[in-house]
């Protein structure tokens, strides 16, 4: 067990990280979430059933979920899970004022999505997992996962209709 | 189409976890299995250790008080059948011609040391005891006494994690 979980780790931390930021809305508490989750998996003594790396998803967001609900670091600015958030200042001389407006829309579009279809859009995006992992990791069918990622897209793409 | 949104969408650089929570899952699976218990349970299991240890130490001290206030119980000892009463009957004895029987204990109870016994932590307690009885018969004018002393040894397991 500990050295799958130290290969999914490897492999899967940014976007675990990336989860649980989008839950909790605070990077230290995040963190508290993923240490929570892998401390308790570590003291299983036999391998997860089904996909592995889905099942460790599922523990982290299990414990940034109990986290949450545990009013854990409440948030008085949330923290997004983009790195650095965009200010005017920040387009380089060379980079059109352009490219780091659309990029704030984006993240805005991202950050404004409901929890749910956040989950998914950042496990499927970010994640880079397969509904089929989504789906185990969500503890849903696969149906319900896919329709709410294409759901997830509708309402990015209304929002940033004028980029795409 | 979706296929330009998910392009912009993973063009957006992410914030990366800190150096610290590597660091921190790392020893995480490094420890060995029996160092990860959940500290709660870690606490839990000292709870536990110390309330028993506590409520042992309190019945031993509520059943036996200290060496300094003994304990005293004072009872009429067993009345053998009276006789039965004769014609004309004479007035039988009265209650303060009764013999009674008074007893006194001092306890106190002297923890051990800790010790390993089979593989389980245990603590030992000494209970040390002096037991008075005295019996009065005023009627007669008789006293006896009787004095014993008793050392108890009680081992308690303790929770260690």
């Amino acid at each position: 067990m500990r050295q799958l979980l130290e290969g999914i780790y490897t492999e899967h931390r940014q976007g675990l990280f990336t989860l649980a930021l989008s839950i909790l809305r605070n990077a230290d508490a995040a963190e508290d979430a993923i240490h929570e989750a892998i401390a308790r998996l570590c003291r299983m003594d036999h391998n997860p059933a089904g996909d592995a790396a889905a099942y460790v998803f599922a523990a982290v967001r299990n414990a940034a979920m109990d986290q949450r609900r545990r009013g854990a670091r409440a948030a008085g600015n949330a923290e997004t899970i983009f790195e650095n958030s965009l200010s005017s200042h920040d387009a380089a001389p060379d980079q059109p004022m352009e490219q780091s407006d659309q990029d704030r829309l984006i993240r805005r579009a991202v950050e404004e999505l409901p929890d749910e279809s956040r989950q998914v859009v950042v496990m499927k995006i970010y994640a880079c997992l397969t509904f089929e992992q989504i789906a185990q990791a969500l503890n849903e069918p696969l149906s319900t996962v896919s329709s709410r990622y294409q759901r997830a897209l509708s309402k990015l793409r209304e929002k940033l209709e004028t980029l795409v | 189409m979706s296929t330009d949104l998910e392009t912009l969408l993973k063009r957006q650089p992410l914030r990366a976890p800190s150096r610290s929570l590597d660091r921190s899952v790392e020893r995480l699976l490094a420890q060995p299995p029996a160092a990860q218990t959940d500290w709660r349970w870690r606490v839990f299991g000292w709870s536990v250790g110390v309330a028993m240890a506590a409520s042992l130490i309190i019945a031993g001290s509520m059943a036996f008080a200290p060496l300094t206030t003994p304990v005293t119980s004072t009872s009429p000892v067993a009345q053998r059948p009276a006789p039965a009463p004769s014609q004309g009957g004479l007035a039988s004895a009265t209650e303060s011609d009764r013999p009674i029987e008074i007893e006194e204990v001092w306890s106190e109870l002297v923890p051990g040391e800790m010790a390993e016994i089979g593989g389980q932590a245990m603590r030992s307690y000494e209970l040390q005891q002096v037991q008075h009885k005295r019996w009065v018969d005023p009627k007669n004018n008789v006293q006896i006494e009787m004095t014993v002393p008793v050392s108890t040894t009680l081992l308690t397991s303790l929770i260690i994690d």
